[in-house]
């Protein structure tokens, strides 16, 4: 950052007894290396600040900083090489006159946490969320956003209740109906914090670490993605995916949605803690890990904030595994926009036919409870494993549980799962190989 | 007969304990009925909660038993039996559920009721176009929902005499005894209350009663609280002026917006008014928030703060309540036992509409010196203000310096109002043009001297 050619001494001289006067909660460095002193000492900011674990070298990286105050975080972020946007929810003066004396580029809006979107702001690298949740009536619906404004990490600064020696006690959190806390009318929440790792997690992160507790200022970096590696054990096959509510294949970013997997897996004792769900690349935590039955299991997690309209990849690992198969559906897409599906043309396949699977009638599948379909297709290679083909039903993929082979006509059967929730009528149903697809035939479904 | 409570837990992990608190799933899977009827042939369906309960419910409720002519919303209807209750007391109700449960269209058809019924969820239905309501009932809804204080600011921006409020608290049997503590709520990240994935919040009894104050009803009271729920009346309406009240009414010196100091309201944002008032001798000494009964629009609105100011006047804060309409409404102040103060106005959403502005007689604001400032305070009048013009929207400027607006006045028989301005100490001084704006239009420039 290139501070400003500052030549009018006397000018300078003014601003900065009037950022003296005007009373400062951070402090800010001037280029000249004088230090308009604030409440907080530049020693207390970078000690807040190297709480969380963000590199030196920011260049290329988007930084959204919420509730940015007199702005020292923002301004931070910028000198390592950020491209900076600050919000608040009024406009601070002592921000802009600090901004003008720095020279700072650092973009400055005001919005209510509680009501901004990603449309409106964009998404970032990493947020900063500082001092701001206990003072919102709504925290779990601004962490939501925060998650839905952040596609790398976010950092939550707040205050807790307690000291953070017990992270697993029952969450709690405090209401504070007028000034209880601190003898200011704007604070609402105190959680302890077990309560606001919990909340974090809830909102959609993939991981939520906490860094550490300092004087009822808890620190958590909540992250989006699982840590890159990925282990080399046998993977874990998904058989079906559904809306874990509405039990079909219908997912909005606008409600909050619930993703289920039905997974087949050898490995014993699977938890939210071992599961690793991935949904347009982002991880996101199960809520729920139940055994389903023999190698069976249900996991369930939130459709993570921030997927745009369109179709989006799911697949996830356990433990030290590979990843699964990647089953493709659809997030804000009509069943109109669904069926014009653009997966790339499989070269040199071709449906036969499509079956009930277990009437085998043909073209009229039952829906329902322990629905599932059977295809017949020419083409598929010789030794195709299961999980990389699917049928895809109005252009979301039905995860093949079963491939057979060769009939004497070069015919391979293809069996998948349908969730119930699926309502009657005429779908699409194409088959797809690595994502590559044919085109669709019509099959009705029937009520049961 | 209400069915008695069971025993008293053993101590187990409180996780263990809410996670087995209230299961119901199997016994609505085996029932098929959350709520019980009784048709008008006598069949009676019995679901997981007791006919008798619901009654005995209803009979806490304090409405009149005719409700003719009340618009009633029942949010979270389930299979309906609140809903078609209050249609039989004569109500014109809307049924709102986030799940279309055919047995409420079954029991509709079947007790031949013309409830309306809504599928969306709560947050949804400011913008449903279903319009205001006198009662809207909020039944075993609070604790389901991830944002339990924008689920009540909603509720009480959608009616206009009274919610009802029923929900699961975590500290029923034993609630009285830390009153005057910090309330708690609880947070359950996945299946920890009830063993139910779509359990949120569980509030004490006190987070339940504050939420509903803060979420901007009048009056909040609890009438009931069984082992493990809480029943409360939240009322947008102060109870009825004394007749015969037994202290003077408070003396209101000033009212302004905390953020901008003005007259004017943002209905889109959380806004705050504070009102400067006195209090009679004998009530100044024990005087409290609690004793306060503010009226804005057709609204009541609790203190949400008192203090005493350092000329001896109280500063008491009040949240504009929601759903107030957009436009002038009467701002009036009572204290428990008095009649009201007269009234004051505030404007809600209104637009500034300036045509033009004229400016007359600008002087020093202690010397009355024309054209000069010498004290640094600066006094004009200014013709083309708006009704609604206040120290915040009414700008006065010497040369590009901005001047703190500091007090409007009442516009005079020629239409001119006094606007008095003060310099900051900073600013240049010297010949300099003076002039007001107002809602993007600026006056004419006079000349005046700084000094």
């Amino acid at each position: 950052m290139e501070a400003r050619n500052l030549t009018d001494t006397q000018d300078v001289r003014k601003l900065i007894e009037d950022l003296q006067r005007l009373g400062w909660y951070h402090s800010i460095e001037l280029p000249t290396g004088e230090v308009v002193q604030g409440i907080q000492t530049l020693q207390q900011l970078r000690h807040r600040i190297a709480q969380f674990p963000i590199p030196p070298d920011l260049a290329g990286k988007r930084v959204l900083d919420i509730g940015a105050w007199d702005g020292w975080f923002s301004f931070e972020m910028e000198r390592r090489g950020a491209r900076v946007l600050a919000i608040d929810n009024a406009r601070r003066t002592r921000f802009l006159k600090a901004r003008e004396l720095l020279g700072s580029q650092v973009d400055y809006r005001i919005a209510d946490i509680c009501r901004a979107t990603a449309r409106d702001l964009g998404r970032f690298d990493i947020v900063l969320f500082f001092g701001v949740l206990y003072h919102l009536k709504h925290p779990m619906r601004a962490l939501e956003t925060v998650c839905d404004l952040s596609s790398d990490v976010a950092l939550v600064e707040s205050y807790v209740t307690d000291d953070g020696s017990h992270p697993d006690a029952p969450p709690v959190m405090e209401f504070y109906e007028t000034t209880e806390l601190t003898g200011q009318f704007d604070n609402w929440v105190g959680p302890n914090t077990s309560c606001l790792l919990a909340m974090c997690r809830t909102a959609g992160f993939a991981r939520v670490e906490l860094r550490s507790v300092i004087a009822n200022r808890a620190h958590v970096a909540c992250y989006r993605k699982w840590p890159a590696a990925v282990g080399t054990g046998p993977p874990p096959g998904i058989l079906c995916v559904e809306n874990s509510v509405s039990r079909d294949h219908e997912f909005s970013a606008a409600a909050d949605d619930y993703v289920s997997f039905w997974v087949r897996s050898a490995e014993r004792d699977l938890s939210a803690a071992n599961v690793f769900p991935e949904i347009g690349g982002y991880g996101v935590r199960p809520s729920e890990v139940h055994p389903s039955s023999d190698e069976g299991w249900l996991v369930n997690c939130k459709l993570p904030p921030g997927l745009d309209p369109g179709w989006h990849n799911a697949r996830l690992r356990v433990r030290d595994s590979a990843f699964s198969n990647t089953v493709r559906l659809a997030v804000d897409l009509t069943v109109e926009q669904r069926r014009r599906s653009a997966g790339p043309p499989a070269e040199g396949l071709r449906i036969r036919s499509v079956t009930d699977g277990r009437t085998f009638a043909e073209s009229r599948v039952r829906a329902g409870d322990d629905a599932c379909m059977s295809m017949w297709a020419a083409g598929l290679p010789g030794a195709v494993a299961a999980g990389r083909v699917s049928l895809r039903l109005d252009g979301t993929d039905l995860p093949a549980i079963w491939v057979s082979d060769a009939d004497a006509v070069g015919l391979r059967q293809i069996n998948a799962l349908l969730p119930p929730g699926i309502p009657p009528g005429t779908v699409k149903v194409a088959l797809a190989l690595d994502g590559a697809e044919t085109a669709a035939v019509d099959v009705d479904l029937v009520g049961a | 007969m209400i069915p008695p409570p069971p025993a008293a837990a053993p101590p187990v992990d409180l996780r263990e304990l809410r996670r087995r608190q209230n299961d119901f799933s199997r016994e609505l899977l085996e029932k098929g009925w959350f709520h019980s009827f009784e048709l008008p042939d006598g069949t009676r369906i019995e679901g997981v909660m007791p006919l008798e309960w619901q009654r005995q419910r209803w009979s806490r409720f304090p409405i009149p038993a005719d409700l003719q002519g009340k618009r009633v919303l029942d949010i979270g209807a389930w299979d309906g039996w609140f809903s078609f209750e209050a249609e039989r007391r004569g109500a014109a109700v809307t049924s709102v559920d986030c799940v279309e449960f055919p047995n409420y269209f079954q029991m509709r058809e079947r007790l031949g009721s013309r409830a309306e019924f809504r599928n969306l969820d709560l947050y949804e239905i400011p913008t449903a176009g279903l319009g205001r309501f006198d009662i809207v009932l909020l039944l075993g809804v609070l604790y389901h929902l991830k944002y339990p204080f924008l689920g009540l600011e909603i509720v009480c921006g959608l009616a206009t005499e009274l919610a009802i409020v029923e929900s699961f608290v975590i500290d029923g049997p034993t609630w009285r005894d830390h009153r005057g503590e910090i309330p708690t709520l609880e947070f359950y990240e996945t299946t920890d209350l009830n063993g139910q994935f779509d359990n949120w919040f569980g509030p004490s009894v006190g987070a339940l009663e504050g939420l509903c104050r803060a979420a901007g009803f009048a009056r909040v009271e609890t009438l009931a609280v069984d082992r493990d729920s809480a029943l409360v009346a939240c009322y947008r309406h102060w109870e009825a002026e004394p007749e015969s009240p037994v202290c003077d009414p408070p003396e209101l010196l000033g009212l302004a917006n905390v953020n901008t100091y003005g007259i004017n309201f943002n209905s889109r944002r959380d806004q705050y008014v504070a009102c400067w008032f006195r209090a009679p001798a004998d009530l100044d000494a024990r005087l409290s928030k609690e004793q306060l009964r503010m009226q804005i629009g057709r609204f009541g609105a609790p203190a949400v703060h008192l203090q005493r100011e350092g000329t001896g006047a109280w500063r008491a804060t009040f949240r504009i309540p929601p759903g107030t309409e957009a436009g002038w409404n009467t701002v009036r102040l009572r204290f428990a036992e008095s009649r009201f103060a007269p009234p004051r106005r505030i404007a809600i959403d209104l637009p500034l509409q300036v045509q033009s502005l004229a400016v007359k007689d600008v002087a020093d604001g202690n010397t009355w010196t024309p054209r000069r400032i010498q004290s640094g305070h600066a006094t004009c009048w200014v013709a083309g203000l708006p009704e609604n013009c206040d120290c915040h929207n009414v700008r006065a400027f010497l040369g590009a310096a901005p001047l703190a607006v500091t007090f409007i006045g009442e516009p005079g028989g020629d239409g001119f109002r006094q606007v008095n301005a003060a310099l900051n100490p900073q600013a240049p001084r010297g010949d300099l043009p003076f002039r007001i704006e107002c809602g993007g239009v600026a006056s004419p420039s006079i000349p005046v001297r700084a000094e």
